[in-house]
């Protein structure tokens, strides 16, 4: 018997999720971004550290935009080819090598990228249109009370009632860690796997 | 929302499937208005949830239906999918497994419908590819190593000048390393010849180690001890953000010596062993999910770099047939099992493996209900009534052991025997059935009928 049944959950829903599910239980608004990027000169850059959503724009990007190309370039390994497909979404764009970000930007875009400096002057040098935005912007305590419940709804067993945070929860959590919202689901997780064995309410009263 | 609503009936829902048996049920669609399906599938599935990066895999897929549905109308369509063999279900801290067959209903135009439900996965085969290791401890030509490391060295210098500083710098990490962990603990042990086996073993089976050394010097150590350890080791993220998330799950240390004077030039010899558990998890490595069993040897030499050695071995399923279609129903017989040793072995460690699974307890308790088995078992004094278990027949309870299975029981002796004429009786023979199993005192409860002649 799962032990998270007694919640009617099948699963923990702080755990990680595939990248699929990833982008379609992102909360952003995408509309303007969209637009910007009918654009064939258009850069959108997320900026931020680990932790702060930057990939999950990204993902939620790529599921509306039908034959998007998305390139990850890793920390140590071989690094990926950057192709000419356009719109591109490239994941970690610090990390492609001065030659590469010449001819990624020389060919266009739209370019979606994800990035822990800022690439507005190479961009700029390049010719091409480009908005910044920054994930480090706290989401509000109703944006991010959507972004847990919306994962506490795609664990959901059946269509009894389910647990929800409440916006006192969401404004302690900000409180403890700010906007680094990994740190977040982390602490939520082993809360819930905490109550899960014990066979306790979830979430626990403060 | 879905145009649809779908609903998934299992047969016999919490009954635990082996690996490989298939699961039927029926697919239920309601709908409020006329929707065209392109194709209604049901797929049987594994997955793991939890801290690590996700992984699954599809066993068989079957399409029910393309077509028009018409509101107002139930529609049924009956299915039977094959089960996963491999990995078993399993519920942990940082690793869960869970089977489910899931229902697709591809909507043109709209949102597709779908569910899923759970179903809980017993495995009896292991896959052959958890590499089982190598456990001897063998004499380790560092010369050798370090000429490789050293020619490597030259060659990346003779191709990349930065090689130059990098190179050295590796050579002197591993020397430095060596020097720790090896060369300076020899100092005080001597040569440690130390070995595991097997390298693979099952569940409730005996894993044995032998460790033996000739001290150089005299000298104190704080102790000598042998760890076992089975931990979840799950990963997420990638690149820079990959991280590491681990859980004990099991951990039991046997301490080999007491601290004390180790005399020079005196051989040193320790046996040891540990029965893995059958209720533990066995070894499983599911992409960046994995439960690891180690062994630990470390003698600890205080103001000095101990001496360490951990090695893995992998843990099988124990092979089950209990909840197999073919066993349980030739084994269903309200008679006595005849001379079926093995059958009450396996019987006995499916309600020890069961204790933390209520629903699991009852299903194997009601498999077993009408089978009584003859028992050879010491017994030992008086026991409390088992607080789960309630039988309204004349009698008392005893504690007892049955030595060659190491299984602890409670007895419900019928008032005919005088229960205090047998206790503390070695080799009492019986026959009985299992009725429960007490969680408090971890033992098994079983009422006796009569003595075996």
């Amino acid at each position: 018997m799962s032990p998270y049944h007694f919640l009617n959950l099948w699963r923990n829903p702080f755990g990680e999720l595939t990248r699929e599910e990833r982008g379609e239980l992102a909360v952003v608004e995408l509309g303007d971004w969209i637009e910007f990027l009918a654009d064939k000169r258009s850069v959108l850059q997320f900026i931020g550290p680990c932790g702060h959503g930057k990939t999950t724009h990204l993902l939620a990007i790529e599921g509306v935009l039908p034959g998007a190309d998305y390139v990850y370039f890793p920390e140590d390994g071989p690094m990926p080819s950057v192709g000419d497909g356009r719109p591109m979404i490239i994941d970690e764009a610090q990390r492609m090598s001065r030659r590469q970000t010449r001819l990624v930007f020389k060919r266009g875009g739209p370019l979606v990228l994800s990035t822990h400096v800022d690439l507005s002057k190479k961009i700029i040098r390049a010719g091409l249109d480009f908005q910044t935005v920054d994930v480090t912007v706290q989401a509000s305590a109703c944006q991010l009370g959507r972004i847990l419940n919306r994962r506490i709804h795609a664990s959901r067993l059946s269509d009894n009632a389910i647990p929800c945070i409440t916006e006192a929860d969401v404004i302690r959590l900000q409180h403890q860690f700010g906007g680094n919202i990994r740190a977040i689901e982390q602490c939520l997780y082993d809360q819930f796997q905490r109550c899960t064995w014990e066979q306790t309410v979830w979430p626990p009263a403060t | 929302m879905a145009a649809c609503n779908l609903t998934i009936e299992l047969d016999e829902p919490s009954r635990a499937r082996t690996g490989g048996e298939p699961i039927s049920g029926v697919v239920l669609v309601a709908t409020e208005k006329e929707v065209q399906c392109k194709a209604l599938t049901v797929t049987s599935r594994w997955a793991t949830h939890g801290s690590g990066n996700i992984a699954q895999g599809e066993v068989e897929t079957k399409t029910l239906f393309l077509g028009s549905w018409q509101p107002g109308q139930p529609y049924r369509y009956p299915f039977a999918l094959s089960t996963a063999i491999w990995p078993p279900t399993y519920y942990g801290q940082h690793l869960n497994v869970s089977h489910s067959v899931k229902a697709n209903a591809d909507i043109p135009w709209a949102i597709d419908a779908s569910t899923m439900q759970e179903f809980p996965v017993i495995a009896t085969e292991t896959p052959e590819n958890l590499a089982p290791t190598d456990n001897a401890v063998k004499a380790k030509n560092w010369v050798g190593w370090l000429i490789g490391i050293l020619l490597l060295g030259g060659l990346f210098a003779s191709i990349i000048p930065l090689a130059l500083i990098v190179a050295p710098l590796v050579a002197i990490g591993y020397v430095v390393y060596w020097l720790f962990s090896t060369f300076l603990p020899r100092q005080v042990t001597g040569e440690v010849i130390y070995q595991v086996e097997p390298a693979t073993l099952t569940q409730g089976e005996m894993i044995r180690g032998t460790c033996e050394f000739t001290p150089k010097r005299s000298s104190t150590i704080n102790g000598i001890t042998w760890m076992i350890q089975c931990a979840e080791v799950c990963t997420s993220g990638s690149g820079s953000n990959r991280k590491t998330h681990t859980h004990e799950v099991l951990k039991k240390t046997q301490q080999l010596r007491e601290p004390g004077l180790l005399q020079a030039g005196q051989v040193h010899k320790y046996d040891f062993s540990f029965e893995v558990p059958t209720s533990v998890p066995p070894t499983m490595t599911l992409s960046d999910n994995k439960i690891i069993w180690t062994s630990e040897l470390r003698i600890d030499i205080p103001k000095w770099p101990d001496w360490a050695r951990t090695t893995p071995f992998v843990v099988k399923v124990l092979p089950s047939q209990l909840t197999g279609p073919t066993s349980s129903s030739n084994r269903l017989v309200a008679t006595v099992v005849e001379d079926d040793e093995p059958w009450l072995t396996e019987v006995l460690q499916q309600v020890v493996q069961s204790q933390e699974d209520p629903e699991r307890l009852v299903m194997v308790l009601e498999a077993v209900k009408d089978q009584a088995f003859p028992l050879t078992v010491d017994i030992q004094g008086e026991a409390e009534e088992p607080f789960e278990v309630d039988i309204d027949d004349e009698g008392s309870w005893v504690s007892a052991i049955d030595t060659r299975r190491k299984t602890r029981l409670t007895l419900f002796v019928p008032a005919s025997i005088d229960a205090t004429q047998i206790q503390w009786t070695t080799d009492w023979q019986c026959v009985g059935s299992i009725v429960g199993f007490e969680s408090e005192t971890d033992r098994v409860v079983m009422k006796v009928f009569i003595p075996k002649k």
